[in-house]
């Protein structure tokens, strides 16, 4: 007896999908060269000939349970030999951003992130709070003297609160992350059993680690020197502020320019900056000439705007000194550093831990990590 | 007859080494009587071609031998006024395909030149056929749809009268029901209108066009350029050409159970293309707006059970549609399930644009079920791309049902209506299309100067109708022009030669009658052949049946040919030097013979040609001759017949190996071995292939031993 799926297209996944990078996933014709050509899609049911058909005919369901839309890294290797111009690659990036808003909780910040008409709403939530945060416990101003940023904010204020958004951040990252799991389990593959979540879970760590696996892309190595020098970037800079907020309670703060930590900062800053840079160009580069993905730009500018924000800090209050200049470029990177953060799970930002979920999935399910990588180990 | 012969022998390209000329120069001289025999360097050369005009003028050359390269690949010294000119491929069949000084190539080169001697010798200067009284240039078109006002629009353009017939009361055919025509033109991305609305105007406007509607075709007498045509309203009038456009219509969609004929929501092209002209997609059953419509390809089409072929347009126009309802709904989901998407040319372009709609969903499948469900249709597809069966909900469903050429029921219902003993209409070649062999002759028929043109020729979408039409005028136009010089039209086009009968001796056989490919010949009450030299496509295939020998062509016939192998000197030890016959069709096989050689391809000197017309035009007597004359073997060489054959006669090849059977029959009443009359279809592509089966027909009659009645 055959059991039949009822088709029902979800347009607005489409749309949603065209409007976020996959604006030709409707050219497709079902050749599977993409599932060929990629270096890392596994033998068996590679992606993503796959998923470009379930784009195309809305199956949100499908996709949403899906793991293979995450192990998906965007080489482009598919897109660049698509012989329709349908660029699955680009349309997976489209898919993932679509199912970031689905999975989203709650749904509503999904929504928004993704919509530039909600982009004043999208700002004005962090620049409100912590308008309101300065004014209750800081000093809504250019304070006097030498520049302190504490003057402005207390770290008794900006800590707790940024710790207690940061919470709730968790918890929507793991309902989400959970809801995934969950999808991807019914959909894709239940765990085998075999490999233990430790075991997988350490795998992937050293895997994202080592980019072992984008190493593999050849369209765009660009982009793989983009995303590493970005990822320790930003890694480098998350764990130099969460020493130095240790710092600033033991009365440690602030830092001369040649401290250590500072100059460790300072150089994850200009890395986090140059792989922005560099992702930026590749992005324009892969946009030229067709539609521009809001939900990509978005965090691109976003992030953009964070290292260039925090590397002024460092220079106008140990290099020029200027506090006019200071206080305000402190009030935009905070915001900046909020909607980064803590944004995280409905930004493009969120692919970090649903690849991450779906890398371990991946191995706790038996689903080989790449077609070519006994290939690879064999050479 | 005071015919003098000059022989002029090529020495370039090699020739003059390969071979030992003296020894030509002999045989032309003391036993062909050649009163010149030259040599030169390199005939093709000005100079050389001069002198033989010299020898014309003022030495009064009347017959010429030329023994150079290939007619087909130096033209210099072919034609020459005041002369007949006969050809030699020393080059192509001889030097470059042969043992260079060697005693058989020596030995094949005297042969070939005795039979260009006798076959120039036995020539007559060819006499235009005399034009017929009361020849009409006129041409008549049958069917005002799209083909046919194309056709219409191109020859009244070109200045050439015409009559146009539609048998429904107002010109437009199919297109009159459309929505919207599948794109025609630039970019090809979306529907646009037909353009047979403006080509009716056009054509409704020229003076150069008589149209009648309502009418059909009572019955057509004649031939080319003198048809006389009588329609169902009376009317009588002479036409040179006819084109029919009748075009097709959509197979019975009743038949389609399997696929949900009967239901009520389940509709089919044309009827969807209607809804689709008022703007109003709703079901049939209930009238509620149609908002998931599940197009269905192939309907009956590439089916064994139904019609076994592509209707070619079909996708096309599901896309089409589907892009009309998505326009005029777009919250309309549009599914489409195909076997293959076969968007031809820059179509192409349209389904790629059609993809883009992100309201049309495209997917291989097979349906499993079509049935009714909760006040929807439910299609249950397997095979699919999606990776499972999938089921959908659809408001209605449209079967894309395949063409059925308008000829395909001639015996019963006859459009045509001619008085030619082949049929009423045009001879279909596969499922009723009256179509041509597409490789070697698109856009010919088997009736000389009716072309098909349109998707009653074979299915095609609208561009390609288009195309289609503008071929058959100019086809119509070609054939008329032509014929009224009384040249022969495809494929031996502008040759002059036509076939004489010498019905003194006829013995109302009706052999000729029966087997002319193209009706040529009627016949009176006895039996009488009764020539339509305007049909006549110079074949000989008359020729080649006539057991009284009494069809012959001025330039080609049964003596000629008899004379031409018994020139050839067949030496007494049939072991050592054996002699093999081949007649060969000079459509391909001759054509091949060329290419091997200039491909230095080498086959045995004991092989002797002689260029045929066709294979059909091969008498019988022509084998008894030349057995009788010692020959070892004979092999004729033509085009493959069959279901897809290349015969440029039709049925020229087949009639051979008809033949070939009474050939048989004769060979063991003579007790020898049927093996040394045999037959070989070769095309052009196989020139690599030709000299081995020269070579391996030698083998097998050397291994027969010599023809036992040589030298008797």
């Amino acid at each position: 007896m055959t059991t039949f799926r009822a088709v029902q297209p979800d347009l607005e996944f489409i749309a949603d999908v065209r409007a976020s990078g996959g604006e030709t996933v409707k050219r497709c014709f079902q050749c599977a060269t993409c599932s060929v050509v990629c270096a890392i899609a596994p033998d068996r049911a590679p992606y993503p000939r796959k998923e470009m058909i379930w784009a195309q005919w809305g199956m949100t369901d499908r996709l949403a349970g899906d793991s293979h839309v995450w192990l998906c890294h965007q080489c482009n290797d598919c897109s660049a030999h698509c012989p329709r111009g349908a660029k699955p690659g680009e349309v997976m990036g489209g898919v993932r951003a679509a199912l970031i808003k689905r999975f989203a909780v709650p749904r509503v910040l999904g929504e928004m992130v993704h919509d530039l008409t909600y982009l004043p709403i999208v700002l004005l939530i962090p620049a409100v709070l912590l308008y309101a945060l300065i004014q209750q416990f800081g000093y809504w101003g250019i304070p006097d003297g030498e520049v302190e940023y504490a003057k402005f904010l207390p770290h008794m204020a900006l800590e707790p609160f940024f710790g207690g958004m940061f919470f709730l951040m968790m918890f929507s990252m793991f309902l989400s992350g959970r809801r995934f799991w969950r999808a991807v389990c019914a959909g894709t593959a239940m765990p085998t059993g075999e490999v233990a979540w430790t075991k997988a879970t350490w795998d992937t760590l050293v895997e994202v680690l080592t980019h072992s696996r984008f190493k593999r892309c050849t369209e765009s190595k660009g982009r793989f020197w983009g995303h590493i020098s970005l990822f320790y970037g930003f890694a480098a800079l998350f764990f130099v502020t969460g020493v130095v907020v240790i710092f600033a309670v033991l009365g440690l703060y602030p830092l001369t320019l040649w401290h250590p930590l500072k100059v460790l900062g300072n150089v994850a800053g200009i890395a986090l900056l140059t792989g922005t840079a560099l992702l930026v160009m590749d992005r324009a580069d892969r946009e030229a000439g067709g539609q521009h993905a809001y939900f990509d730009w978005f965090f691109l500018i976003l992030l953009l705007v964070l290292g260039t924000t925090g590397m002024l800090l460092v220079y106008f209050r140990l290099i020029v000194e200027t506090p006019e200049a200071a206080y305000p470029t402190y009030y935009v990177h905070l915001v900046a550093v909020f909607l980064t953060i803590l944004y995280l799970p409905y930004t493009k930002f969120a692919h970090l831990y649903y690849r991450f979920l779906a890398m371990v999935h991946a191995r706790m399910a038996g689903i080989p990590t790449g077609a070519t990588e006994t290939a690879i180990k064999a050479a | 007859m005071n015919d003098v012969l000059g022989v002029y022998l090529c020495s370039g390209c090699g020739i003059g080494d390969a071979i030992d000329l003296d020894k030509v120069e002999k045989v032309a001289a003391k036993e062909c009587k050649a009163k010149f025999v030259r040599r030169d360097g390199a005939l093709c050369r000005a100079e050389a071609v001069d002198r033989i005009k010299a020898d014309v003028l003022r030495e009064g050359v009347t017959r010429i031998v030329v023994a150079a390269c290939s007619p087909r690949h130096c033209g210099a010294t072919v034609e020459i006024d005041g002369a007949l000119v006969e050809v030699a491929s020393f080059r192509e069949h001889l030097a470059w395909s042969h043992e260079p000084r060697n005693e058989d190539t020596d030995m094949l080169a005297e042969d070939m030149v005795r039979m260009a001697a006798v076959r120039v010798q036995k020539a007559e200067p060819l006499e235009r056929f005399p034009a017929p009284e009361g020849f009409a240039f006129t041409v008549l078109v049958v069917g005002g749809g799209l083909a046919g006002l194309t056709a219409v629009d191109a020859l009244a353009r070109l200045g050439t009268k015409v009559v146009l017939i539609e048998k429904a009361d107002r010109l437009g055919g199919w297109a009159n029901g459309l929505a919207a025509e599948v794109p025609i033109a630039a970019p090809y991305e979306a529907p646009q209108a037909s353009p047979v609305p403006a080509l009716a105007a056009a054509v409704a406007a020229s003076a150069n066009v008589t149209v009648y509607t309502g009418r059909t075709i009572a019955s057509i007498h004649g031939a080319p350029g003198l048809f006389d045509v009588t329609l169902s309203g009376g009317e009588t009038f002479r036409v040179g050409a006819i084109v029919q456009a009748t075009g097709a219509v959509p197979y019975d969609a009743a038949k389609l159970r399997h696929l949900g004929a009967g239901n009520p929501d389940v509709v089919t092209a044309a009827d969807f293309e209607a809804m689709a002209k008022v703007g109003r997609f709703v079901r049939p059953s209930d009238g509620r707006p149609a908002e998931s419509i599940v197009f269905i390809q192939c309907a009956g089409s590439r089916d064994a059970e139904h019609l076994p072929y592509c209707s070619a347009e079909c996708c096309s126009v599901t896309l089409k549609q589907a892009r009309v309802f998505r326009t005029a709904n777009p919250a309309g989901k549009a599914f489409i399930i195909y076997k293959d998407m076969r968007t031809p040319g820059k179509l192409e372009l349209f389904y790629k644009a059609a993809q883009d709609d992100p309201g049309v969903f495209l997917t291989k499948g097979t349906i499993a079920a079509v049935t009714p469900a909760d006040g929807t249709v439910r299609v249950d597809v397997t095979d699919t791309l999606l990776g499972e069966p999938i089921r959908i909900a659809a408001d209605l469903v449209v079967l894309a049902t395949g063409m059925v050429p308008s000829t395909a029921d001639t015996k019963t219902a006859p459009i045509l209506n001619l008085d030619y003993r082949l049929g009423t209409d045009l001879p279909d070649t596969k499922y009723g299309f009256p179509d041509s062999e597409f490789v070697c002759f698109p856009y010919e028929t088997r009736r000389t100067a009716i072309y098909a043109a349109g998707t009653v020729r074979h299915p095609m979408g609208a561009a390609e109708a288009i195309a289609d039409a503008r071929g058959a005028a100019l086809k119509a136009v070609q054939a008329l022009t032509l014929i009224s010089q009384g040249m022969a039209v495809h494929p031996r086009a502008l040759d002059l030669s036509y076939p004489d009968f010498g019905l003194m001796r006829c013995t109302q056989c009706k052999r000729c009658t029966e087997e002319c490919p193209f009706g040529a010949l009627d016949e009176d009450v006895k039996g009488t052949p009764m020539p339509n030299p305007t049909r006549c496509r110079r074949c000989g295939v008359c020729m080649g049946a006539c057991p009284e020998r009494i069809v012959s062509f001025k330039n080609y016939n049964v003596n000629m040919v008899s004379a031409m192998i018994k020139a050839i000197e067949i030496p007494e030890d049939g072991d050592e030097k054996p002699r093999i016959l081949v007649l060969m069709c000079e459509n391909d096989a001759i054509p091949a013979l060329d290419i091997a050689g200039l491909n230095r391809r080498t086959f045995s000197s004991f092989v002797r040609s002689i260029p045929v017309r066709c294979l059909g035009s091969v008498n019988v007597i022509w084998i008894n001759d030349s057995l009788a004359s010692g020959f070892d073997g004979v092999l004729l060489v033509g085009c493959k017949h069959g279901d897809d054959y290349q015969c440029h006669f039709i049925k020229g090849s087949e009639l051979a190996e008809k033949r070939m059977e009474n050939v048989s029959e004769k060979l063991k009443q003579l007790a020898l071995e049927k093996e040394r009359v045999q037959i070989r279809e070769v095309a052009l592509t196989d020139y690599d292939r030709l000299p081995g089966i020269l070579d391996g027909f030698v083998e097998t009659i050397r291994d027969l031993g010599p023809n036992p009645f040589k030298g008797l």
